[in-house]
């Protein structure tokens, strides 16, 4: 017989942050992950061919423009394959942005009916997110068999690679789904993330173009990090190592996301 | 260490809202002016108290009925139980698995088919995956949707769509359920089969608590019963007992704030309403002050469950050649339960003029609670009785209270009518063995 004690009042510790109990709850964050994929490709013929199509239409028109058109030069790598890693991960970090930031909002109808540690919310979407990262991975991976480019020992990093990605994304929607709750216009911040994030982030150009006095501002930028190391994952390209600063922002971010997340959480039933 | 035969303790349960939703900027003006000041975010005007210092305790195998107005704190009181809502102050221990049910078909997805269905609604309600699994045959059959179970649930009717939700709750075998204003899903059919269910549940030993404003639903399936009133617990005891309470209450409310001018306290809470008495006027009839009073009494004295009852009222024929058929209609609670009228039928066909009508009702019927009366009157022809020229009913024509002069522990029993018999009590001499020989025998018979 399992006794539980609910208790009226918080502090502020580690113990309050309820992270066993989401562990707990993990078969909901698969099934709320199922409902998700399930849904989105309900009543479609295509079904998940559509993100595969959505993959490689993007690959084509970035190839067209900065590729062909501007002629970026990216040394030996042809551009394609220099600018997509960056494209899906950027694309993979904005997806959770938007959708982890707002899935509290999103959800408040369920919120205000049934229980479970709502930490669960963004993370399943991030998860959702993922299915599509892996087909944009599937075409990276198509295209570098096609243009017969070797592959390295470095692949066997690219777990890590989708782990700090997932968590530089949810260290800003944590945040942003907590500050929704009470502030609707922190809605209105996520377009700005999105749309700005992508010019002072190394996704279609190289950091190298950048002048080397400013390089320390993409240091401090966690996706800039998250980017080159995709590169070095998958296309063996060098990895600086003065990336690693990255992680302090987002470190400092994700965990004090969690506990603003956790203060709200105790109150969002009644203000949503 | 709680008891272990405790399912749900709770003690000093607080629920405090903030009065006015804060706008961003007025809350950093605020905290601006909070830091300055000793007593730091709370100022007692700006909060009120939807749950205030609860003490309860339910024990294991009880069902619990949970009764007050709009606002009393039920619902609130439940999703603090649900774990929905955190509370303010207080400790509550849950000995068991809760399953709670806020609302019917909670987390449906609509183009999920039933069977996805079954397994989302299940895991959010915390039940593991293989238990629901196990369950999972009961669960539709019961559900009765065995055909459509792989349909997406958008195509499903309202009914099924309801019945699959609810049959998720009742079928995933959780110590402890939580109802709130969710058991009138379906038509009278899944009704019964909800009704029987309930039953098998306590039979099982679980833990109910209800929060209903329907107090037959209440009187049907809790033998007790809490009444929430501003936040606190105004009364908790037999089901019975507290539903006159609670209703002591609310016509106490009703006729002394609302409408001063009909009676004072004492007189609406334990006695006849002489005050709603109304009458109809039209070109057939006119019907003025039906009433209800304990006979050989005052119209103003207490009615107790001794005391025979007289209803009167009195009406103009205003034609000649008019049968006049006066019938009154009993409810508890909005409850239509008995229908009585004059036997004496050939008296009434009548001459045009004024008359004055009474009927008694004998002692020892009613039960300790408060009723209503409906007067129902037929006008027809008397030379053609079958064709009815005037049909009316007069709604709340009068309401009064019965105090049932029985011992205490007779006022649990929840109900209209409350007939006290003799009945014979005698040694029983054959053993039970012989008794049920008995009896078969009588059948083969």
């Amino acid at each position: 017989m399992q006794t539980k004690i609910i208790r009226g009042g918080r502090g502020n510790s580690w113990k309050q942050l309820r992270l066993k109990k989401v562990w707990q709850y993990r078969s909901l964050i698969y099934a709320f992950t199922m409902r998700d994929i399930k849904s989105q490709y309900a009543q479609t013929k295509l079904g998940i061919v559509w993100s595969l199509i959505q993959a490689i239409t993007a690959a084509l028109v970035i190839n067209l423009f900065f590729g062909i058109l501007i002629k970026m030069n990216t040394g030996s790598i042809p551009y394609i394959l220099y600018a997509f890693p960056g494209m899906m991960s950027w694309y993979f970090f904005s997806y959770i942005v938007n959708q982890a930031g707002t899935s509290l909002v999103q959800s408040q109808h369920i919120i205000k009916k049934v229980y479970f540690p709502k930490l669960i919310l963004p993370l399943y979407k991030s998860l959702v997110g993922m299915v599509e990262h892996l087909i944009w991975l599937a075409v990276f991976f198509g295209m570098a068999l096609l243009m017969a480019f070797p592959l390295q020992i470095t692949l066997l990093a690219l777990p890590i690679c989708i782990l700090t990605n997932i968590i530089a994304g949810l260290s800003v929607a944590v945040w942003l789904s907590a500050l929704t709750v009470r502030y609707r216009d922190a809605s209105h911040i996520i377009p700005f993330v999105i749309g700005f994030g992508v010019f002072v982030t190394p996704v279609f150009y190289k950091a190298a173009m950048i002048p080397e006095a400013y390089h320390f501002l993409l240091y401090w930028n966690p996706m800039a990090g998250v980017i080159e190391s995709y590169r070095w994952c998958l296309l063996g390209m060098p990895f600086d190592i003065h990336y690693i600063y990255g992680f302090i922002p987002m470190v400092v971010l994700l965990v004090t996301g969690l506990f603003y997340f956790r203060k709200v959480e105790g109150i969002i039933a009644d203000v949503i | 260490m709680m008891d272990e035969n405790i399912a749900i303790y709770i003690s000093g349960l607080s629920k405090r809202y903030p009065r006015v939703q804060k706008k961003f900027g007025i809350s950093i003006g605020e905290r601006i002016r909070d830091f300055f000041m000793k007593n730091k975010h709370f100022r007692e005007n700006d909060y009120f108290y939807a749950l205030h210092d609860i003490n309860l305790s339910i024990n294991k195998g009880e069902s619990v009925g949970i009764i007050g107005r709009n606002g009393a704190g039920k619902s609130t009181l439940l999703k603090i139980l649900a774990e929905v809502v955190e509370p303010t102050e207080g400790v509550i221990e849950i000995n068991g698995t809760v399953a709670s049910v806020l609302e019917i078909g909670m987390g449906f997805h609509p183009e999920l088919t039933g069977r996805e269905n079954v397994y989302l609604s299940g895991t959010m309600l915390g039940i593991p995956r293989s238990i629901i699994a196990e369950r999972f045959n009961e669960i539709v059959e019961f559900a009765g949707v065995h055909d459509f179970i792989d349909t997406p649930v958008k195509h499903f009717s309202s009914g099924m769509y309801l019945r699959l939700a609810f049959s998720v709750v009742v079928n995933v075998d959780a110590d402890i359920l939580l109802f709130d204003e969710v058991l009138s899903v379906g038509d009278s059919e899944f009704h019964m089969k909800i009704f029987q269910k309930i039953n098998e549940l306590k039979q099982q030993g679980k833990t109910i608590l209800l929060v209903s404003h329907n107090i037959h639903d209440i009187g049907k399936f809790c033998e007790r019963t809490v009444f929430l009133s501003k936040g606190c617990v105004a009364n908790s005891g037999a089901t019975g007992s507290v539903i006159t309470d609670y209703y002591d209450d609310i016509f106490e409310f009703l006729y002394s704030e609302g409408e001063k001018k009909l009676l004072s306290k004492s007189r609406v809470v334990s006695n006849n309403i002489s005050g709603l008495n109304k009458g109809i006027e039209n070109e057939y009839i006119s019907v003025a002050s039906p009433r209800v009073y304990a006979k050989g009494k005052s119209p103003d004295d207490d009615i107790f469950s001794s005391d025979d009852l007289v209803f009167e009222l009195n009406f103009e024929n205003k034609n000649d050649g008019q049968l006049v058929d006066i019938a009154w209609s009993l409810s508890q609670y909005d409850n239509i339960f008995m229908i009585f009228t004059a036997l004496n039928k050939g008296k009434n066909n009548l001459d045009k003029g004024k008359y004055f009508i009474s009927g008694f009702l004998p002692a020892n019927i009613l039960n300790d609670s408060h009723f209503r009366v409906d007067v129902r009157i037929v006008v027809s022809c008397a030379a053609e009785p079958e064709r009815v020229v005037f049909y009316a009913n007069i709604p709340d024509a009068a309401a009064f209270r019965i105090h049932g002069d029985f011992p205490a522990h007779e006022k649990r029993f929840f109900g209209p009518l409350f007939l006290r018999t003799n009945w014979n009590f005698s040694v029983a001499t054959e053993s039970a063995e012989d008794k049920q020989n008995m009896s078969d025998q009588h059948m083969e018979k």
